[in-house]
């Protein structure tokens, strides 16, 4: 196998396994067939991005062949609100932090412009993602956090080559890209209810990430920029408390919030298992098997919503 | 999406199939030569498009064959896609027609 052809199959791994079986071989003749006209002996750079861009697409086609419509509409609101939320605390007390921490600005003194790092541009992204939401403009939305996925990467490598010590961890970012994928895959406030529940998520969140500051400020999660790699029980417990309120939203007859609010933990699920510290990880392995015993109660759920009804019938 | 939205990309690809079923990399060619150069389409795209236009019904796969080695897969347009392409090019033809009028005034001359 040609080396050029060897490339053009690893690039297709974007792509999820299901639509690489049926059309990989189609695909790579079509790539081959432009680089011959071309005389090429290797792929473009241009291709490769084209390729890695419609291959991770195909994954949350994938997804939003499986979630129903009302589960990623609420999952969405959810994310935008707690991600917002997170970039706009993030903005006071990590950005514009000069005047509350002038002993630790002092001695970390490469910074952008006045602010602390090139994360600010990310935090303003999801800032007018939730103002575009909430006047209508979900479209908007939607495309300005999918783009804060690759001005994350971005923004933190920058901050890395710059020096500037007060970047956030990729543990925080992280979570803003998981929060954003998830944002990205529904509708964010698709109608006025809809903006009342984001406005609702957004409010809840930031009290959540403010309210440890005004009862001690040792544990005020902003307060460094490595809050959560330091504080790992915040990873910890989100998905536990999500846990409860899926279990009482099914109970409540709602199976779409209940679905939405475990898409919702998945986040700080994955980040305390691979960014938490050894407590984190056993508790979220716990929480993972209260997690498989509530599942039932949702995929039942979630039938019923999709319109499918199982039934047993004796022989 | 509504047949006045019909981006350009869709547009050329409907168009080099207009004429009969074409495999991918004669897609691309094709379009190519419809727009005088201007959509250069990547592979990823095409088949982006290609999967889109299929859901909708526009386009349906038309066969495949192995040759010099290479899978490829032939598509053709269906007669909604064809309709469709009709339509836009009705809308198209309006719209200059629209444009040429107001040309004709303005070589007419005209007074503020």
């Amino acid at each position: 196998m040609k080396d050029i052809e060897t490339r053009y199959r690893r690039s297709l791994h974007w792509y999820p396994a299901s639509w690489r079986a049926l059309n990989e071989e189609v695909i790579v003749g079509t790539l081959l067939d432009k680089a011959e006209q071309e005389n090429r002996d290797r792929p473009l750079a241009g291709e490769l991005v084209d390729l890695a861009l419609h291959g991770t697409l195909g994954h949350v086609a994938l997804l939003r062949s499986v979630i129903p419509a009302s589960v990623r509409e609420r999952a969405s609101t959810a994310a935008l609100g707690i991600g917002a939320a997170m970039s706009l605390v993030a903005i006071a007390e990590l950005e514009s932090g000069r005047e509350r921490y002038p002993l630790f600005h002092a001695t970390h003194p490469a910074t952008f412009g006045p602010f602390a790092s090139t994360a600010i541009i990310v935090y303003l992204v999801w800032v007018v993602a939730l103002v575009a939401a909430v006047v209508g403009w979900t479209k908007t939305s939607r495309i300005l956090v999918a783009a804060s996925i690759p001005a994350t990467v971005a923004a933190r490598l920058l901050a890395d080559r710059l020096a500037m010590d007060l970047r956030p961890t990729w543990t925080f970012l992280g979570l803003l890209i998981l929060l954003a994928a998830i944002a990205a895959i529904g509708r964010p406030a698709p109608d006025r209810r809809g903006a009342l529940w984001l406005g609702g998520w957004f409010a809840a969140s930031v009290i959540v990430f403010v309210l440890p500051h005004v009862t001690d400020r040792q544990t005020y999660p902003f307060q460094n920029p490595m809050w959560l790699d330091e504080r790992g029980h915040l990873l910890a417990y989100l998905p536990a408390v999500a846990i409860v309120a899926a279990i009482v939203s099914r109970l409540l007859g709602s199976v779409a919030w209940s679905a939405a609010t475990l898409i919702l933990a998945l986040p700080w699920a994955v980040l305390a298992v691979f960014g938490g510290r050894e407590t984190d990880q056993l508790l979220v392995s716990g929480i993972a098997v209260c997690a498989v015993m509530v599942l039932p109660l949702i995929v039942v759920g979630l039938f019923r919503l999709l319109g499918v009804r199982i039934s047993i019938t004796r022989a | 999406m509504s047949v006045s939205e019909m981006r350009e990309p869709t547009f050329f690809i409907l168009s080099s199939l207009a004429a009969g079923p074409r495999h991918g990399y004669a897609i691309i060619a094709e379009a190519a030569d419809l727009s005088d150069g201007r959509l250069r389409l990547q592979v990823g795209t095409l088949y982006a498009a290609l999967e889109r236009l299929s859901e909708k019904g526009w386009v349906e796969a038309a066969g495949e064959e192995v040759v010099s080695g290479r899978n490829r897969r032939y598509y053709r347009l269906t007669d909604t896609g064809a309709a469709a392409l009709e339509t836009e090019i009705a809308q198209l033809e309006a719209r200059a027609s629209r444009a040429m009028a107001r040309l004709a005034v303005r070589r007419e001359g005209f007074a503020l």
